[in-house]
């Protein structure tokens, strides 16, 4: 099937700021994706191009499988989203704000107390939204977008302003969102959330994609080294090995990308080649560190 | 568009600025029935000019002049309370960031500012009739205290329905040129701010009816404003409850604009605003709450 969410060379300017810059994304049936960056980088402006809300400045995108600009009302009827802090009327109660949006779509009540017991704030249901606290109100921005049974759901910062507790219940959420067969386009600055529950990832940093790909695949996985001395003879040792696909310095030590279970051979081939070995460990990148890799290197670039 | 209706109708019914300004707006009504008749009631017999201004204040607190005295309080301070009810309702949708809530959903612009427009003044056709009720409840209590027959005729129904869509009629440009102003300013306070400058400007200060005084073009020009037109279709809704105005204000009518031209600047007014609206919205980036 097509992709749920393409674009291509995606623009947007602010006067003479580009915010969004050429940016390519897709996004697959079924899956949870995640769309990274810090604060600012252009996120948010990116969903808002995908929803219609915001003008790109030059560029397309595509929502299952309708180009925004041109049929938004298409490209949006099975798109639910939540864009930064959920927005509803203080003075209406949770129920009636989901009415609201209900009435507008031809929905029923009915689905209403649906989404409703689904986020579990039917307890709360008939209080004012502007006595909710900050989880219940991230679940019913939520629940908002359920309302219409969405195939595409689109969440900015869902467990932004949660304590630990409140954002192990959203990830649960989303993870049985996607385990009911909708696609999720999760934006965080959070990667360690992001790197639980998404299997693709796009990092965006000052409007530009930097990386983008399966989440184990920029998670690196290998043997770190630290010799004492000899470090060009223990690199040509090494490289001569055929499981070993990649070398790189990290600080006075090796990251050798190989299979973790080499270690003893690797410290073997290292011992018997005249190299003393001071430190041999597996290692493992977390997709903050990758994060921290990449954007250093376009910094230096 | 009628789903849009009722979402929009259970937003305004349920907000408490809705109710506030409604109960104002009936407490202000009340109080002004009530001056005429402590004034009518209260003062010794009069003669002259004295005379017929003390008539015209009993006609107004009677029936059928009561409908008159309510529809006229509607394009009175009701103007202030629309602005403040338009500025509200378009303007909190900004600040609370509801906007891009619903634009999310549904796509379509036009098609969702216009049902708000359409709610906004549906809303102000209630308030009206409640004004209308009110008045005439207030009228069947004073009339026997001035020894004054209720009578209706089928006749003043009909200038009733016709004076209540006059009334409405009056109140569009000002919601639209509000609302215009507040997608503009993105914000409930701008809309209110320029809204509520320009009935002052227009109706407090009178200055723009010095132009009238300079003649040739500048008259002409004073004869197209929103204000000079909208005191054609008032005096009308007055007169035809039996309410003479003209014999106890200043008031010179064959200086006032036709019905026809009235009714047709008011439109073209009302299409402007409406039109410029819409284009704004259509192309505007909608961002977060601000």
């Amino acid at each position: 099937m097509d992709a749920v969410i393409r674009t291509e060379e995606l623009t947007k300017r602010f006067g003479d700021r580009v915010v969004v810059d050429r940016i390519n994304l897709e996004v697959r049936p079924g899956e949870i994706f995640g769309f990274l960056g810090p604060n600012g980088a252009g996120k948010t402006t990116t969903i808002g191009m995908l929803l219609g809300l915001i003008r790109p400045t030059s560029g397309r995108a595509f929502v299952l499988g309708y180009d925004v600009q041109r049929e938004a009302a298409a490209a949006l009827r099975e798109v639910g989203a939540m864009i930064e802090a959920p927005a509803f009327y203080p003075y209406l109660s949770g129920r009636d704000n989901l009415r609201v949006l209900a009435r507008a779509a031809g929905l029923s009540d009915r689905r209403v107390d649906e989404v409703l017991a689904q986020v579990d704030l039917t307890a709360r249901a008939r209080d004012r939204f502007s006595t909710y606290s900050q989880g219940m109100k991230q679940r019913l921005g939520i629940a908002a977008a359920l309302l219409h049974e969405p195939r595409l759901i689109m969440l900015d910062e869902p467990t932004n302003g949660l304590d630990p507790a409140g954002q192990l219940e959203i990830r649960n959420l989303v993870r049985s969102l996607s385990g009911s067969g909708r696609t999720v386009f999760l934006c965080s600055h959070l990667l360690h959330e992001v790197e639980q529950i998404c299997q693709r990832v796009a990092i965006l940093k000052r409007g530009r994609i930097i990386a983008q790909g399966e989440v184990a695949s920029l998670v690196r996985r290998g043997v770190l080294v630290r010799t004492i001395g000899a470090r060009e003879r223990a690199e040509a040792l090494l490289r001569s090995t055929p499981w070993v696909s990649r070398i790189s310095e990290h600080g006075d030590a090796f990251l050798i990308d190989a299979p973790g279970d080499r270690t003893a051979d690797i410290n073997a081939l290292l011992t018997a080649g005249g190299v003393q070995v001071a430190e041999i460990r597996r290692y493992e990148t977390s997709l903050e560190e990758f994060f921290l890799e990449v954007t250093a290197e376009r910094e230096q670039q | 568009m009628i789903n849009l209706i009722r979402a929009e109708w259970l937003k305004l019914s349920r907000r408490p600025l809705s109710w506030v300004l409604l109960s104002i707006f009936l407490v202000l009504l009340a109080a002004q029935v009530l001056v005429q008749f402590v004034l009518t009631v209260g003062m010794p017999v009069r003669s002259g000019a004295m005379s017929a201004q003390f008539e015209e204040w009993r006609r107004g607190i009677l029936f059928p002049g009561i409908f008159a005295t309510a529809l006229s309080h509607v394009n009175g301070l009701g103007g202030i309370f629309a602005v403040i009810f338009a500025a509200g309702a378009i303007g909190s949708e900004y600040s609370w960031g509801t906007l891009r809530t619903h634009l999310a959903r549904d796509p379509a612009r036009d098609r969702y500012l216009l049902a708000k427009l359409a709610t906004i003044m549906l809303t102000l056709a209630v308030a009206t009739l409640l004004a209308v009720a009110f008045a005439s409840l207030l009228g069947l209590a004073l009339a026997p205290l001035l020894n004054a027959s209720i009578s209706v005729t089928p006749g003043d129904l009909v200038h009733l329905i016709l004076g209540i869509l006059r009334a409405l009629y009056v109140l569009l440009p000002y919601v639209l040129l509000t609302a215009y102003a507040t997608l503009l300013t993105r914000s409930l306070l701008g809309g209110l701010a320029i809204g509520l400058s320009y009935i002052i400007v227009e109706a407090g200060f009178g200055a723009l009816a010095l132009l009238r005084v300079l003649g040739g073009v500048w008259a002409l020009a004073y004869n197209l404003t929103i204000g000079q037109n909208i005191n054609t279709l008032t005096i009308m809704n007055r007169h035809a409850f039996g309410l003479r105005p003209e014999t106890t204000a200043p008031l010179d009518l064959s200086q006032l604009p036709s019905p026809l031209q009235a009714t047709l600047v008011v439109a073209v007014y009302s299409v402007l605003f409406l039109v410029l609206s819409l284009y704004l919205f259509r192309t505007r980036d909608i961002t977060g709450p601000g």
